[in-house]
């Protein structure tokens, strides 16, 4: 379980972030959404142990995040393009975080257990990751998270720069991994592609939790006034 | 003619924003490279074999000088990789194939690195010339011009066109060596044969620059591997290890940071004598077996650290600290063996150069990865080092370049008023010390990275 205790973040002053208590169980897989700078990446800093936060704690498997790297084990996260290294190129870049994770399975074998998320750009590319498109790029992050077996996997905004078959695609890998157990956490600005993929939804607004609810179409409905509001 | 690569190129360069700098570059190093070399001229003669009171055995010698100058200069050229045309500008502007690719290579023989090289070549061939003959001369700029292309060509083809190029000059070689008929200067085959090998060389290198631009292969500028670049695949036992090496072979800057460092080592120790000021010398050797450390290791996590966060790989601090610590260690055991040769055939003492190389790896080391911690400039990777000093002027990479480069001097010289000139033993003691402490001092770096983790994962965010 993911849990998250009083944990607040202000830069210069102005309150970045602001959750009292919040509990992510495995199995389950959770949207974010919230308008820009409504504090989705601070959020997923803090529980990443990116950010130090003010207050509070953030806990994974019942091991707080600042305190010892254990959770590392059971935690995989992919925020943005800065976290893949530029001069690997695709394969080699997944081997290495392979490697790091001490997984039992070879590239080959992640790539063939999610070919329908694994083209040629992907497979075959010689290229370096920094010379390849940002699509391309976020879906090398996602398989990276696959690597290793985690138990949590967070996203931020990868829907973002992939193209239509690609996004149906991740929405169906996402609800794969909850059919395994997994949890996915994963934010994005479109509610269609949560409401496809996710069974919870939580918004984020001025950095706190507006509203923690089951993904249905009146939740939706509600979550779709809200933004055109 | 239509020369429109050519005034295209012509202007990139000059109205590039780095043009001031790369000009100044070319005189200071025509001006130091030329006046070491020309140091050196008389010692060249020596060490080819002059001094043999045989003429035919010095002919042998001045042979096999030659052609380990020219194996030595084709060797940079594999590995110096040059920067390729941005050619589907030139597709979609329609110019042609042919003359596109016949001007690149007119312009692939200008730059800083084709600049050291020609310098050096021009000086081995007017020795040649003095030593063996016009033919040697001849033989000399047309297997050095063969080299260019040579260099060229395995830029643009694959692992098998590079295997039989290797396999072909190897060959070559071998002959040469085999039959005395054939040793550079003894009679015209040799200048022959170069030549031959000139027109096949420049023939391909044309064919291949033309049918890359025919083939559209446009988006394969930037993703070609040369030589350097691809020895990451042989897989090192240890991830990270083969992580920074990737970092230091795959990146402009680096990489040319690294061959910069190593052409001076060679050449640095011919600076001093036998009478220069100990100081002096204490400084030259420093620099030899450190190069790599005061000219990379400075900017540690400002190379790497906009991707890093000990995160998403399971890097724990203590790992990549130790890896590091090794890694930088073996450049200095390169530059210990690269300036070895410069020293003893400068009469320079080697025990002083391997007593510096102890210092640099049992201090300056430790030193440079615990002050590293207060970088927080990002370095851009992708651009050439000549002239570019982008993150040098920034506080703790310049406090750290100054550090380490004044505190053996500063323990130098307290040593010398006390113990005299033996004061040079004193650093390698310290450096032995370091090398025994070396478990306690990685891991009181590592907690210091540790203490660092969030100002280390925000500074380098875009």
């Amino acid at each position: 379980m993911i849990k998250i205790q009083n944990l607040t973040k202000s830069f210069n002053g102005i309150s970045a972030l602001s959750i009292e208590d919040l509990e992510i169980h495995p199995g389950e897989c959770v949207g974010i959404v919230g308008n820009n700078g409504a504090g989705k990446t601070t959020f997923f800093k803090s529980v990443l142990d990116l950010l130090k936060p003010d207050s509070g704690f953030v806990a994974v498997e019942d091991v707080h995040v600042n305190i010892s790297a254990d959770w590392q084990n059971h935690l995989n996260a992919f925020i943005d393009e800065s976290f893949l290294i530029e001069f690997l190129k695709p394969k080699e870049y997944l081997t290495f975080i392979l490697k790091m994770k001490k997984s039992q399975f070879d590239v080959e074998e992640l790539l063939a257990n999610y070919s329908d998320f694994s083209n040629k750009d992907i497979t075959e590319n010689k290229k370096y990751i920094r010379d390849l498109s940002t699509g391309t790029k976020v879906r090398i992050g996602v398989l990276s998270i696959l690597a290793g077996d985690p138990k949590y996997m967070i996203m931020d905004e990868p829907f973002a720069h992939l193209d239509p078959t690609s996004q149906a695609k991740l929405r169906k890998l996402i609800r794969a991994q909850k059919e395994k157990g997994r949890c996915v956490i994963v934010s994005s600005h479109n509610l269609q592609n949560i409401a496809e993929s996710c069974d919870r939804v939580i918004l984020i607004e001025a950095g706190q939790v507006k509203y923690d609810v089951e993904v249905n179409d009146v939740n939706m409905r509600k979550l779709g006034a809200y933004f055109d509001n | 003619m239509n020369l429109f690569y050519l005034r295209h190129h012509y202007q990139s360069v000059v109205r590039s924003t780095s043009f001031d700098g790369e000009v100044l570059a070319f005189i200071i190093i025509a001006i130091l490279f030329g006046s070491s070399i020309a140091l050196t001229y008389d010692q060249l003669e020596f060490y080819a074999g002059s001094t043999s009171e045989f003429f035919f055995q010095r002919e042998i010698n001045y042979h096999l000088f030659l052609m380990l100058y020219l194996f030595l200069d084709l060797l940079i050229r594999l590995v110096y990789r040059r920067p390729l045309p941005k050619l589907k500008y030139y597709v979609l502007w329609n110019s042609a194939s042919k003359q596109i690719a016949s001007q690149y290579l007119f312009t692939s023989l200008f730059g800083i690195m084709p600049f050291v090289l020609a310098i050096t070549m021009f000086i081995v061939a007017f020795k040649a010339n003095e030593w063996l003959g016009t033919t040697a001369m001849i033989t000399v700029g047309a297997w050095w011009l063969s080299n260019h292309f040579v260099g060229l060509i395995s830029q643009f083809a694959n692992s098998k066109i590079k295997t039989f190029i290797v396999i072909a000059l190897f060959l070559t070689v071998l002959i040469q060596w085999l039959l005395p008929s054939l040793h550079i200067g003894h009679s015209l085959i040799n200048p022959l044969i170069a030549c031959v090998m000139l027109a096949i060389s420049a023939l391909l290198a044309y064919h291949m620059v033309k049918s890359s631009i025919e083939k559209r292969e446009v988006h394969e500028e930037q993703g070609k591997s040369g030589l350097l670049e691809s020895l990451p695949v042989l897989s090192f036992k240890n991830p990270v290890f083969q992580l920074e090496w990737a970092l230091l072979v795959r990146n402009k800057r680096t990489r040319s940071n690294l061959l910069l460092g190593l052409i001076s080592v060679l050449f640095l120790p011919f600076l001093v004598d036998g009478k220069t000021e100990w100081m002096m010398t204490t400084l030259i050797f420093f620099i030899t077996t450190g190069f790599f450390i005061i000219q990379h290791g400075v900017y540690s996590l400002g190379w790497e650290g906009s991707y890093f966060d000990f995160l998403i790989t399971n890097i724990s601090p203590s790992n990549f600290i130790k890896t590091r610590y090794l890694f930088y260690a073996g450049t200095c055991v390169v530059g210990l063996l690269f300036a070895s040769i410069p020293t003893m055939i400068n009469g320079l003492s080697w025990t002083s150069l391997f007593v510096l190389f102890l210092y640099n790896v049992g201090v300056t080391i430790p030193l440079v990865l615990y002050r590293s911690t207060l970088n927080r400039t990002k370095i851009v990777l992708t651009e050439n080092s000549f002239m570019n000093y982008s993150g040098m002027m920034t506080g703790p990479i310049f406090v750290s370049s100054f550090l380490v480069t004044l505190l053996p001097l500063f323990i130098y010289g307290i040593g010398q008023a006390v113990i005299g000139e033996n004061a040079i033993y004193l650093l390698g003691l310290m450096g032995i010390v370091g090398l025994m402490l070396f478990n306690p001092i990685t891991d009181l770096i590592a907690k210091k990275y540790h203490s660092k983790k969030y100002h280390l994962s925000q500074s380098f965010k875009s």
